[in-house]
């Protein structure tokens, strides 16, 4: 089947099972946010397999009535984190091992009611495991969409009390909130949600929606309420292209969505523009090689108006002669330095800008000395501090616009033309 | 009619599973005023100000706040600026956001925050000096912007009380110059300072040390209290009498 067939047969015969598949992954990015930010995703783990029992016994007494074991699931869910917090409270034993505990207590208990369920009837255990999008009822799309709602419903109205809960327990105390009680409401939406998901993508594929939606919007934004649109953009998003993926290329559907998932997450980790590898190495980089280029300017500066053998520069700055080329050959391309028989001479512009990083060099040199600095150190303090050209004229001010630095040399006037074109730069 | 006494502490004793950690300590915190409190690791600093807070059970004893003596009222007339290492700083909140919690209390949780309460905001972060990075990121700010935006949301919060917890833990000289001078115009304005701390070398800065390890040693004036006797007695290490009295029954216990 070609992609466009497998769209429109989805959109034709299966939209309840997509639309399923869709409002779950966004219910899931959304609290998932919240397991991050608490570093509950360990528990959140547990909690997905500790409702088994809940909805064993669900299914013992009312049969398959999605409701019944949905609150059979909330139950099981508030049960195993209050036994968490009890064991934590009242021995010796850590998070991390009472939860492993709790759950997996939990979960044998489930399986062997399935064991002990009488003949005759099904409960089928891979479909809790692994999910089964396809065997969606109009009644679990209802619920979902029920249990959709009121995730975010709960997460705009009580927005304030779960962001100083998370952020500043002891505040959200101080300030009269009653934060063990935000926890358990954490907890009875988690296990609805996780319930709700279980028809789409069973267990353990929902701790990957759980996760990696929430992962992925932290990668991209600095504050809260962009962290959760997104995240449920992305766990949106995963069930969609996760649902056409199984159908085209015929995958079991939640470790498709999964997949989606955890490659939308390593995108964001490459690529995010604030905090993505590529670019926080590309930053680096071109700040290394920014500062290069002024030490350059600034050492042909300072042999004015006689020009500079490149190879004493190599000498010099201590660099490999390689890469010294290739900078002076970008920066004879902005028309910044002439290089002719292997010596260096400044233009115009060049010059300039060389003048504006000796002001700030030397208006720091002034500034250090005058504020107790030893004499032989404010060198190379000062070599480090130039490249932040946009407190020159701070300095310049604080210090009554001076004209000779600790040295004697004189401190160039301002050239303003500069500062405020490489403004920026410098400025992380 | 403000009363001159902020904090009224009476016979407090407080204990971690089942093993005092305070022992019956009395003490008047007077209002207006800048106060260490002192003591070892272990001496049950941390323990005073969350029984204070109400964050952890009491054994016996009262305190009074300002005259009140119920939890839930008073402690939302006192803002707690936490420790560093507390605080998540990948938390996805930027500079306005952490000040503008302090109105949440007067505003409530679920109404929208009033022009009043945003030039508030405004207002704080200026006084501070923080209103440049507004829009930051807290991680990218300085050890000293970090605590002062902590500081501006105790002022939005408009308490009488600020208790902070270790400020000064790894802020250089600079920064603790700026903040001491935040701190007196707090002091100037009536309220009353709460400082645990753990740098013996500024506690001239104090107008009051309340030194403690276990019990209350001393408190008063720093050139009252801050003697050799007294050091001795807060981090010589000798256990008292007490102490081992109840080291022993509490390993019997087990």
């Amino acid at each position: 089947m070609s992609l466009t067939e497998t769209l429109s047969v989805i959109f034709s015969s299966y939209r309840l099972e997509l639309l399923t598949s869709l409002i779950s992954g966004i219910s899931c990015g959304l609290i998932g946010c919240f397991i991050i930010l608490r570093r509950m995703a360990l528990l959140g783990d547990a909690l997905v397999h500790a409702v088994l029992p809940g909805v064993v016994i669900a299914f013992m007494v009312a049969g398959t009535s999605p409701l019944a074991m949905l609150g059979g699931a909330i139950f099981a869910g508030i049960l195993t984190s209050v036994v968490i917090s009890f064991i934590q409270q009242n021995s010796r034993i850590k998070e991390d091992s009472s939860i492993g505990l709790a759950f997996t207590f939990f979960f044998a208990i489930g399986i062997i009611l399935i064991s002990k369920l009488p003949r005759g009837t099904h409960f089928d255990l891979q479909c809790f495991l692994f999910g089964d999008p396809l065997a969606v009822q109009a009644g679990d799309l209802w619920i979902m969409l029920g249990i959709g709602l009121l995730v975010s419903l709960a997460i705009v109205v009580f927005f304030r009390p779960l962001f100083v809960a998370s952020f500043d327990p002891i505040m959200a105390v101080c300030i009269g909130l009653k934060v063990s009680l935000i926890h358990y409401l954490m907890m009875a939406l988690l296990s609805a949600t996780v319930v709700a998901s279980l028809q789409a993508m069973g267990v353990i594929m929902v701790v990957a929606m759980l996760i990696a939606p929430g992962v992925t919007a932290y990668q991209l934004t600095d504050r809260l309420p962009g962290m959760l649109l997104l995240a449920a953009l992305f766990g949106a998003m995963s069930a969609f292209v996760g649902f056409v993926l199984a159908f085209w290329q015929n995958w079991p559907p939640g470790p498709a969505m999964t997949v989606v998932a955890g490659c939308l997450f390593f995108l964001a980790m490459f690529f995010s523009p604030k905090y993505g590898v590529f670019f926080t190495s590309y930053r680096k980089w071109y700040m290394h090689r920014h500062i290069l280029e002024e030490d350059i300017l600034k050492s042909v500066v300072r042999h004015y108006p006689q020009p500079l053998a490149l190879l004493e520069l190599v000498q010099h700055l201590a660099i490999k002669e390689q890469e010294l080329r290739h900078v002076i050959r970008v920066l004879c391309r902005k028309k910044l330095l002439c290089c002719s028989n292997e010596t260096l001479s400044l233009t115009d512009t060049g010059k300039e800008l060389a003048d504006a990083i000796l002001r700030t060099h030397r208006l720091w040199e002034k500034y250090l000395a005058e504020n107790g600095v030893a004499a032989e150190n404010i060198h190379n303090i000062a070599e480090t501090l130039e490249h932040a050209h946009e407190m020159s004229d701070t300095l310049d001010a604080k210090l009554g616009s001076p004209t000779t630095d600790p040295h004697g040399q004189q401190i160039p006037k301002p050239t303003r033309r500069f500062c405020k074109e490489r403004d920026g730069i410098g400025n992380q | 009619m403000k009363s001159d006494v902020a904090i009224a502490i009476n016979n407090l004793t407080v204990s971690y599973r089942q093993r005092p950690v305070l022992r019956s300590i009395t003490a008047k915190i007077p209002a207006g005023k800048l106060l260490a409190i002192l003591g070892p690791n272990g001496a049950g600093k941390s323990t005073l100000v969350k029984a204070i807070l109400g964050l952890i059970p009491k054994d016996s004893g009262e305190i009074l706040v300002l005259g009140e003596s119920d939890v839930k009222k008073f402690r939302t007339r006192i803002a707690y600026i936490p420790q560093k290492e507390q605080i998540d700083w990948d938390f996805p909140v930027i500079v306005r956001d952490v000040v503008a919690m302090g109105r949440y209390h007067a505003r409530g949780w679920f109404a929208w925050l009033s022009a009043d309460d945003r030039r508030l905001i405004e207002q704080a972060m200026q006084e501070v000096g923080i209103s440049d990075f507004a829009d930051k990121h807290i991680r990218l700010l300085s050890g000293g912007q970090q605590q002062r935006v902590f500081i501006a949301r105790a002022l939005v919060q408009q308490s009488d009380i600020l208790f902070m917890d270790e400020p000064f833990v790894g802020v250089d000289a600079t920064t603790q110059n700026a903040i001491f001078v935040l701190i007196e115009k707090l002091k100037a304005a009536g309220k009353t300072i709460i400082m645990i701390n753990h740098d013996l070398s500024i506690l001239k800065k104090f107008d009051r040390l309340m030194l403690i390890n276990k019990g209350l040693i001393a408190m008063g004036a720093p050139e009252e209290v801050y003697t050799e006797a007294n050091l001795q007695k807060t981090y010589g290490g000798q256990m008292t009498i007490v102490d081992q009295a109840e080291t022993t029954l509490w390993q019997a216990k087990l």
